[in-house]
């Protein structure tokens, strides 16, 4: 077994494969970097922003084209080990600059409405896209904190970036103090964990727990898992650590709530799902011992918990950022559900169902940036009425995004809950399955009323709709791979299949 | 057909009504005119080939035909699988006959966005089409709940004032009995892999499944209580019926017309295809009790029918009462109640929905459904009230009409099974009688009064063609039940053979075993 040592020089030397492994993330770096540069450069008279937006894009899809024609298929260990690139790593790539890139053609001109500086929005997003990639690679706890905090930190200026807007800005001060005690809770659990297993590595720590059977009744490691998963379940925002969301997903831009809840929750799931095969065991096999029960038995209760408040709360939600804020928490109550079925059956659920919930959150979150006028005041949910009148096509796009998040058949959000709840029950939650589909079936209600107010009432304008070309495109792509996904998930399914193997 | 059609013709008879919905989608606005005639062409066609198949059912043969079966999701064992056999064939006739007709209904009582309130419709003719004809547990969930969006619409955008009310209470309430047939939907599915190897959601190898049935709380009890919650919403069974009374009164004549005659019908269907054979070992735990609720369904129904002074409310209760007959007669679990019940479907489908039509052609002329609002109609609209004395006669079930065969072959099978429970139900005949012809008695009878006649006309030639094929249908079913029950019977015994024969290896079935009628 691989030993801790200090960081022998050999192990930094870079096979050609690693390399190639590691170029989505430079070609990522490069487009952080390049686009600074561009930003400062005026193109036009009034200074076009056409020039960095395209850039941006480019760089994110040139990622995730990079990935998808070098997939990986056997694992590379990058750094000996700190990082690895395998199916798993390369299919989050694409999802997380698929997001990203999603996110930045839907909000194109809502960056006007909201006085986003542009110059600044496009390198900072993917510099949280870098870091979201980082986490779904990474395989060393410290790691993992370095990819997370180059997440978070720059999620953090995202958020504030309505600069004028007093909600911004206290959403954006909440979630740093409020996320740099996350941070700080997760790097304590890393410290306790080195300090009981000498090693940070999760193979490592994999390997340690099936051979050492004495530190499993180690209180200190004990301490270090449950805050490590703290820190994490305050980043998906699963109750009772999800106090923070409805306030950040208000202030920050909808575009930016939309990132979070989507490409955000993707990679620390990702990251998550990888340190829950370290600690919880792989193929089933219960490593951690009375641990095991203790940690099932917490995350049990998160779990109901987490549907329970996202799913209720909703219901009463009048502005539709902090509506969707408690159908994001809602939604991470039953990936949960997956986490908690295990390796085998519920890790690739969990990764359908983000891929589904990227398309229709996106997608519906590009429709509701359409009509946000100044400070978003038409993100009320009296903003809809009427709507299908006044604009048909956008009120059937949104209603189709809608019915996907309620779990409707033939959509892929129906797919990815099936596919969810039944890995779920194989691994034998059968109560938890079931509380969770009846909860969604309350979620039901609440988009329902979005749809009642659209088709069934009559309402008025409240801020003129800002129809944009790139805006239509991203919810085209986005209600193309909702519908596809619902009907034709057979090769999804297949990738996820692969990519949860680990 | 097989030339032109190949193994496909069942997924034609789905999607194309699903094709022109979409069609009637994209046709700009202001084009009502030209989507009326598109939605009467496509649901003739729709019908037309349903006929079709019809014409090319072979008769003695028990088994599901013009099967069409191809990978879907492998991986979690989804097939594309439909098929249509005794049970299903005339339910499905019975929707396709019905949308043309309340295309034609709504020529003129749907003037706001024709267009989308017939795609609406003909979107929910394909779901509605696809839940019969599935034989894959999970596509028919697919068909189950996507039908409910079109529904939703229909009564949302298209009722009366407290529609939104009523769509959404019908939406959850449908939707939330559902899912925990999701629940059993997926626990067969995980069955099917630990006993035959391989995850498979078709219904044949759903059926082969073994699973302890003692008690309600074993595997297929909790599987039967899981499906039937979500077919006795549909039914409605009391005391699960409240969504129906608002939904009904809310939605549009055409919305009213589907609903109760053939959304209602999936419920009673969803029983015969997967709730009772599927957990057959539990069936005489449970009979009693369902022949109880339903016989309860039936007397609760009629007396509230009594008490409305809403015309369509009263016929939604009706509904009640009669839908209560159809389970009462499928729990007899003998061949007699299950004809009863399957040809007792296909009647209130045709009574009922005829039911509604008049109330909508009333409802056109004057904007009220209240009872005191008319009075002395067999003088002013002479054919419009010899139509309702003959829909109340079926209803009524008078010998002559369809309704008298399907009650009085529930009734016989219901009392092999359970004198006292029969005996209950029989006075839920007579006080169906009471509520409907108090209602002629109100409307039709009586001095016309000038005021309230106002401005009514008798039904014009577009209201005679749509309602004379149900005035039609009453009799021939009425008079000529050897019709039907030629194509059903096969299928029919097969299904009361599986429910019956396992009870009698399980040692419990010996009185229902006996009832069985050859």
């Amino acid at each position: 077994m691989p030993t801790l040592s200090t960081i022998n020089p050999a192990n930094l030397v870079l096979s050609p494969a690693a390399w190639m492994a590691l170029a989505p993330y430079g070609i990522v770096t490069a487009g952080v970097l390049l686009s600074m540069l561009l930003a400062t450069v005026k193109f036009g008279e009034r200074g076009s922003r056409l020039p960095l937006f395209l850039f941006s894009i480019a760089a994110m899809v040139a990622a995730g084209v990079w990935t998808g024609t070098h997939w990986v298929r056997e694992p590379v260990q990058i750094f000996g080990g700190m990082m690895v690139a395998d199916y798993f790593s390369s299919f989050f790539n694409v999802l997380l600059c698929g997001a990203t890139a999603l996110v930045m053609l839907g909000s194109y001109s809502y960056l006007d409405e909201g006085e986003i500086h542009y110059s600044e929005f496009y390198p900072i997003l993917m510099s949280a896209t870098l870091g979201m990639m980082l986490l779904a690679c990474a395989t060393e706890l410290l790691t993992i904190f370095v990819a997370l905090e180059l997440m978070s930190l720059t999620v953090y200026v995202l958020v504030g970036m309505r600069r004028k807007n007093a909600f911004s800005n206290e959403a954006s001060i909440k979630y740093f103090v409020m996320g740099g005690a996350a941070a700080a809770v997760y790097l304590y659990g890393t410290a306790l964990i080195y300090g009981a297993l000498n090693t940070t590595r999760l193979n490592n720590i994999l390997y340690t727990l099936g051979h050492e059977p004495t530190v499993l009744t180690n209180p200190v490691l004990v301490a270090g898992v449950v805050l490590l998963m703290v820190g994490f379940l305050f980043k998906v925002a699963a109750a009772p650590f999800h106090m923070w969301t409805p306030d950040v997903y208000e202030g920050a831009p909808a575009n930016v709530t939309s990132y979070m809840a989507t490409a955000l929750k993707a990679a620390v799931f990702a990251a998550l799902v990888r340190v829950s095969v370290s600690f919880f065991g792989d193929q089933g096999v219960s490593l951690l011992g009375g641990l095991q029960n203790v940690a099932h038995a917490v995350l049990w209760w998160l779990a109901l918990l987490t549907m329970l408040i996202g799913n209720f709360v909703a219901l009463m939600q009048t502005n539709l950022k902090r509506l969707m804020a408690y159908s994001a928490i809602a939604h991470t109550g039953y990936l949960l559900v997956g986490l908690l079925a295990g390796p085998q059956v519920g890790y690739s659920g969990i990764v359908f169902y983000l891929v589904a919930y990227v398309a229709m959150n996106i997608g519906a979150f590009v429709l509701l940036t359409l009509f946000p006028g100044k400070d978003d005041e038409g993100l009320e949910i009296s903003a809809l009425a009427g709507l299908g009148k006044r604009h048909p096509l956008a009120a059937a796009a949104l209603t189709v995004f809608l019915l996907s998040l309620g779990g409707f058949p033939p959509t892929a959000g129906f797919v990815g809950k099936y596919y969810l709840f039944s890995g779920a029950l194989a691994a034998g939650e059968t109560t938890l399955v079931f509380i969770a589909v009846l909860t969604s079936a309350v979620s039901v209600y609440y988009y329902l009323r979005l749809v009642v107010l659209m088709y069934m009432q009559d309402g008025k304008e409240l801020a003129p709709f800002r129809p944009s070309y790139f805006a239509y495109a991203a919810i085209a792509i986005c209600l193309v791979l909702t519908i596809q996904y619902g009907i034709f998930p057979g090769s999804l399914i297949h990738a996820v299949k692969k990519a949860a193997i680990f | 057909m097989q030339i032109i059609f190949g193994e496909h013709i069942l997924s034609w008879l789905v999607f194309s009504p699903l094709l022109f919905a979409l069609l009637l989608f994209c046709l700009p606005r202001g084009m009502d005119e030209a989507a009326r005639w598109l939605a009467l062409g496509g649901s003739l066609l729709v019908f037309a080939l349903s006929l079709a198949i019809f014409g090319a059912f072979e008769k003695g043969n028990a088994g599901y035909q013009f099967m069409v079966q191809k990978e879907w999701l492998p991986l979690i064992g989804v097939r594309y699988s439909m098929g249509i056999d005794g049970i299903s064939l005339f339910l499905v006739l019975l929707t396709t006959f019905l949308v043309p007709v309340i295309v034609l209904s709504a020529w003129h009582a749907v003037e706001e966005d024709a267009k989308k309130y017939l795609a609406f419709m003909l979107a929910l003719e394909g779901t509605i089409l696809g839940a019969f004809l599935a034989l894959d547990l999970f596509l028919f969930y697919v068909f189950w709940e996507a039908m409910l969006i079109p529904m939703f619409f229909l009564i949302g955008i298209w009722g009366s004032k407290d529609r939104i009310y009523a769509a959404q209470k019908f939406l959850l309430y449908t939707f939330a009995g559902s899912v925990p047939m999701l629940v059993a939907i997926i626990y067969l599915v995980l069955q099917t892999k630990l006993q035959l190897g391989g995850y498979s959601a078709a219904l044949a190898d759903v059926l082969m499944l073994k699973l302890p049935g003692d008690g309600i709380l074993s595997p297929q009890g909790l599987i039967f209580l899981a499906f039937t919650l979500a077919f006795a919403i549909k039914v409605p069974l009391f005391p699960f019926h409240t969504w129906l009374p608002d939904a009904h009164v809310q939605a549009p004549t055409g919305g009213s017309v589907i609903l109760a005659g053939v959304l209602l019908k999936l419920g009673g269907y969803g029983l015969m295809r997967f709730a009772m054979p599927i957990s057959t070992g539990v069936l005489p735990l449970v009979a009693p009790w369902m022949m109880g609720i339903s016989a309860i369904a039936i007397v609760y129904g009629a007396f509230v029918a009594l008490a409305q002074d809403d015309i369509k409310k009263l016929v939604a209760y009706s509904s009640v009462s009669h839908m209560g007959y159809v389970i009462l007669g499928l729990f007899a679990l003998n061949q007699i109640g299950i004809t009863g019940s399957l040809y007792q479907m296909l009647n209130h489908g045709v009574s009922t929905g005829a039911l509604f039509l008049l109330v909508g052609v009333l409802y056109e002329r004057k904007h009220t459904r209240a009872i005191d609002a008319y009075s002395g109609l067999a003088k002013t609209l002479p054919l419009f009230s010899i139509i309702l004395l003959i829909v109340t006669f079926s209803s009524i079930a008078l010998p002559g009409t369809n309704g008298f065969i399907g009650e009085f072959l529930i009734l016989q099978g219901a009392f092999l099974a359970s004198p006292f429970w029969t005996a209950m139900a029989g006075t839920g005949v007579i006080f169906g009688a009471v509520y409907m012809l108090w209602l002629c008695q109100r409307i039709l009878f009586g001095k016309p009064d000038p005021q309230k006649s106002e401005g009514l006309t008798d039904i014009n030639w577009r209201e005679f063609y749509y309602l004379a094929p149900l005035v039609l249908l009453v009799f021939f079913m009425g008079l000529y039940p050897k019709y039907f029950f030629d194509r059903m019977e096969p299928s029919l015994l097969q299904f009361t053979k599986k429910i019956t024969v396992s009870m009698k290896d399980s040692g419990k079935g010996g009185l229902y075993a006996n009832a069985q009628h050859d």
